[in-house]
């Protein structure tokens, strides 16, 4: 059965370039241009992966996507990666532990993304 | 909305922690001593949020400090953020009165738990209960609504009005008061829902996670079921609802939307519980 992925940034560019790297019979990659979800509408799709790509200046529409999918029971055990830049990456890893969730540098390679996404939907 | 006072000498964990508490309160930031006075002094926040391994200064000194310097600060609440649970650490915290003690990194949902029990010591029960019922009063519950509304979360909101409370409960039964508002308690927190008073004889109530028109009806039927067994004397109930679908933009809405359901079920006849549209 395929495994839904959904990918949410505010960077059109940066979406376009996951959907290139990660199409693959096996996934049905969804994708949103906007981190500004709410809880109701994250709910509405069933999903395997979640895929949030931002910088510094998106990281509160960030935490509202992480906490919308714990608090929902069926999006709560629902994996998150986290694509950032490095400094955002480090300032998180001291501040705040989250959930089943994933984060990568922007500096991310395709053979790695790829490798991570196939690992976490095995 | 409540306050929160964050301390941190690192301006970028001061920021992400910001960045995290901000979604739920309000927050103001200070680097050391002079701006943590000026913030207690003019902003009056109700828990006082301080990493513990700051480099330029020690916060265990300024808390003492804090608490030394004025009657006002001696018990306001404080939560220490520390990197590794050393007991030394935590000893000195707990000497120090904190009310808790969080482990950096620290997990959202979790941390939002504590800021909202150390919030609970700083407002004064007279501030925060209703005397007559010993519920929440108005202005707290609908701020914790309106939160519910502001982060999109999916629920029901509940107006329940009692015709007849006040006069049966002044001038015949005095105890029927505190049944009625027991039961309306234990019915809400059941369903793991908040609530307050709303007037002398109503209630405001969130249900966090329900929106199926069908299981709230038959939940207020039940719960004016329980009213009803309160007092032999005849008590009537009218109960609005309105969902909040999570795609709201304004509390108000919802309020308004509440407030017509429950006019509505008064106007269909007692003991009817309803939703606007």
């Amino acid at each position: 059965m395929n495994k839904t992925i959904i990918i949410l940034s505010n960077d059109l560019d940066e979406i376009e370039k996951l959907k290139r790297w990660l199409i693959n019979d096996s996934y049905m990659i969804k994708a949103a241009s906007t981190l500004k979800i709410k809880p109701a509408e994250l709910a509405a799709h069933s999903m395997d992966l979640v895929i949030v790509y931002t910088l510094a200046d998106g990281i509160e529409d960030m935490l509202g996507i992480y906490e919308a999918a714990r608090q929902n029971d069926e999006l709560a055990r629902v994996p998150i990666i986290l694509i950032t830049d490095m400094d955002t990456q480090k300032i998180l890893a001291e501040n705040l532990v989250l959930v089943g969730t994933r984060v990568l540098s922007t500096a991310v390679t395709e053979e790695n993304l790829v490798n991570i996404v196939a690992s976490i939907l095995a | 909305m409540e306050k929160i006072l964050l301390v941190d000498d690192k301006p970028a964990s001061l920021k992400m922690l910001s960045t995290v508490v901000s979604r739920r309160y309000e927050v103001f930031s200070a680097t050391n001593y002079v701006e943590v006075k000026r913030c207690l002094d003019t902003m009056e926040p109700h828990t006082l949020i301080i990493d513990a391994n700051m480099k330029t200064t020690d916060s265990f000194q300024m808390i003492e400090k804090i608490r030394r310097s004025s009657r006002e600060y001696k018990n306001i609440p404080v939560i220490f953020l520390i990197k590794n649970p050393v007991s030394e650490l935590v000893r000195k915290a707990t000497a120090l009165g904190a009310v808790d003690v969080e482990i950096k990194p620290v997990e959202p949902l979790a941390f939002y738990a504590k800021i909202e029990k150390a919030i609970q010591l700083a407002i004064p029960v007279k501030d925060r209960l209703d005397e007559a019922t010993g519920l929440h009063k108005k202005q707290y519950t609908e701020e914790k609504i309106q939160l519910k509304t502001v982060l999109g979360e999916v629920g029901t909101m509940v107006m329940i009005d009692v015709d007849n409370l006040s006069f049966v409960s002044t001038n015949l039964k005095p105890d029927v008061l505190l049944k009625v508002a027991e039961e309306v308690k234990v019915q809400l927190e059941r369903m793991d829902g908040i609530v307050g008073v709303m007037g002398a004889s109503s209630f405001i109530g969130f249900l966090p996670n329900i929106s199926d028109k069908t299981k709230t009806k038959e939940w207020a039927m039940t719960l004016i079921n329980k009213i009803h067994a309160c007092s032999e004397k005849n008590l009537y109930v009218s109960i609005g609802l309105a969902i909040n679908d999570g795609k709201r933009e304004h509390y108000s809405d919802l309020y308004i939307d509440c407030d017509r359901a429950l006019n509505l079920a008064r106007q269909n006849g007692k003991n009817n519980a309803c939703y606007y549209n």
